[in-house]
């Protein structure tokens, strides 16, 4: 007979309950009268409300959401604009021409490529440790971990998913808020699916492009079709890989502090030592990555893009993504937004002659006119952008935070079958129904 | 001391009157935002933006969930938090405010000032400021020192 047959509930909880029923025994004989109400108290009438906790929750995590990206823009704007300009003194001053754009375009580009995550990064880790310091981090995974558990999931991965819709490199760091092995690498594993703002622009290029008055719907269900494979994947993980089933579920044992004014110091501590690990691990693979993408790209050596290995590369690919109706464009702007996301615009404009600094109108116009999609290829698209990994930071952060190959191969493998699965069927079923 | 809590009728009163203003504030830049017909016909300093108007929605329930039970403690809770997240929000606004305008001598692009400076969450502030100090000060006789956090 087990511990938990015998005490009728999980051990932990029996434990825990005994514990309090103690400590409310020893109370209740040194202290008179009833317990004063504290502040902690009186916040958390409000904070774990059942109906107004969790919204109260959102309401925080879009402050944070918008704190981290709008707040920090001018930050990553400048560090862009310092870049460029260093690559373009870069440039005027390297004789040799092939010198010269592997200073200007591979190192100053791709290190600025690197950098301009670093604002946010910072910026999301000083918001998180300002709502963890306060003590309402713990509030936060209490309140939605009702929600998450039935799909395999816990109160904890809330905020690194949902940090996911914005990035999904500060999405996966925040992970190590959650203390179970288990439950982080589930949500690491899931994490990929939510779809981040990188992937917008992508979405709004081909929904305007091909799918006229049904392009807002269509960007629409890509952030629920999002959050509605994250967790149903969670869930099929949860049954079908053992590593995910062993031993027994703990069950969500949370003390909550209580709420405490954060300082400064404390604040900017914590930011920086979360931050900076993302400058010595991921800035390393992100940059090495970008001038592969470059040498690949520009070689052979003056060639046009079309004439490129990465073009090569892509009518290699253009068999495999033939049955969803994609071309050869679309193989490599695929391969390049497995660089990263923000690629991939630029790369039909390329194609186009357009050139990367190209309207999105434009480039839009070329699609539908050079027939690159039907409104259902282009849906389908869309939705491998949105299934496959994001970018290849994402996939080094993911290694550094498992610190496992496998895990990090598993990841960028389901997330590019799903994402080949999930475009193929859209593409059939479309076609059965006779839309095109 | 729980008693000594309670709100009294006029701050539920004026409790009520923020909560009704955040609600249709917050209403209207929803749907604003979730229907381009209605953000055509709403106010050019009315952002359209849906998930800033659920977040003034939210402030707004807890206004008037303070002020409908204003005879138990929760009622300050529920203020504190409102006040809470009126702030938040207005400093926020103010943030992104200077971010742009910082972000336009950056890239050299036009700012409009007036659109980011006029949202109505910055405005709000204000008459949210009486109700958060007298909260607050309530708040700080629980306990005559909040703990702070070490790193």
């Amino acid at each position: 007979m087990s511990v938990r047959e015998v005490l009728g509930e999980e051990p932990e909880v029996a434990m825990a309950e005994e514990r309090y029923r103690v400590i409310g025994e020893i109370l209740s004989k040194v202290f008179r009268g009833a317990r004063p109400l504290t502040l902690s108290d009186l916040l958390d009438e409000a904070f774990l409300n059942r109906y107004l906790g969790i919204p109260i929750f959102l309401t925080l995590w879009w402050a944070l959401f918008r704190f981290t990206f709008d707040v920090s823009a001018p930050l990553s704007d400048l560090i862009d604009i310092i870049f460029s300009r260093l690559g373009e003194f870069a440039s005027s001053i390297i004789g040799n021409e092939w010198w010269s754009a592997f200073v200007s375009d591979a190192i100053c580009g791709g290190l600025g490529g690197v950098l301009v995550f670093i604002p946010p990064i910072f910026f999301l880790f000083f918001g998180l440790a300002l709502l963890e310091d306060s003590g309402y981090l713990a509030r936060a995974a209490f309140v939605v971990d009702k929600i998450l558990r039935p799909f395999g999931l816990q109160g904890r991965s809330f905020i690194p998913l949902l940090l996911g819709f914005g990035c999904n490199i500060p999405g996966v760091m925040a992970t190590r808020t959650i203390p179970s092995e288990r439950d982080r690498i589930l949500t690491i594993c899931v994490n990929p699916l939510i779809t981040c703002s990188a992937r917008l622009p992508v979405y709004v290029l081909i929904a305007g492009a091909v799918l006229g008055a049904y392009a807002s719907m269509a960007v629409f269900t890509m952030y629920l079709l999002s959050i509605v494979l994250a967790l149903l994947m969670a869930l099929i993980f949860k049954a079908l890989i053992p590593y995910f089933r062993r031993g027994r579920r703990a069950p969500f044992i949370l003390e909550l502090p209580n709420y405490a004014r954060p300082t400064l110091r404390s604040t900017l501590t914590h930011m920086y030592e979360r931050g900076i690990l993302f400058l010595r691990k991921a800035g390393t693979i992100i940059f090495l990555g970008i001038i592969v993408v470059w040498l690949l790209s520009s070689h052979p050596w003056g060639a046009p893009l079309d004439q490129s290995y990465i073009a090569t590369l892509g009518r290699w690919l253009e068999p495999l993504f033939r049955p969803l109706g994609f071309d050869w464009r679309g193989a490599v702007a695929l391969f390049f937004g497995f660089i990263a996301k923000e690629i991939v615009v630029g790369t039909f404009a390329v194609f186009f002659g357009l050139g990367e600094e190209a309207e999105i109108e434009e480039v839009q116009r070329s699609i539908v006119e050079l027939g690159v999609f039907t409104p259902l290829t282009g849906f389908a698209f869309m939705a491998f952008t949105l299934l496959y990994i994001p970018c290849l930071a994402t996939v080094g952060i993911i290694y550094r935070e498992t610190n496992s190959i496998k895990w990090t191969l598993f990841t960028v493998i389901y997330g590019l079958i799903l994402a080949y699965l999930i475009a193929l069927l859209i593409v059939v079923i479309g076609g059965l129904m006779g839309l095109g | 001391m729980a008693e000594a809590l309670r709100l009294n009728r006029g701050i539920a009163i004026y409790a009520a009157f923020l909560g009704v203003l955040y609600l249709i504030i917050g209403l209207m830049e929803f749907l604003s935002g979730l229907t381009p017909h209605l953000g055509e016909l709403s106010p050019w300093w009315m952002p359209r933006d849906i998930f800033s108007g659920l977040s003034a929605l939210v402030i707004g329930l807890l206004y008037i969930a303070s002020s409908t039970s204003w005879r138990r403690y929760e009622s300050m809770g529920y203020l504190l938090v409102a006040t809470l997240l009126s702030a938040i929000f207005a400093v926020l606004y103010l943030l992104i405010a200077g971010a742009n305008g910082l972000d336009s001598l950056i890239v050299g692009e036009e700012w409009s000032w007036m659109e980011d400076i006029s949202r109505p969450e910055i405005w709000l502030l204000l008459p949210s400021l009486p109700p958060l100090i007298l909260s607050w000060r309530m708040a700080m006789r629980l306990k005559p020192e909040v703990p702070t956090s070490e790193a």
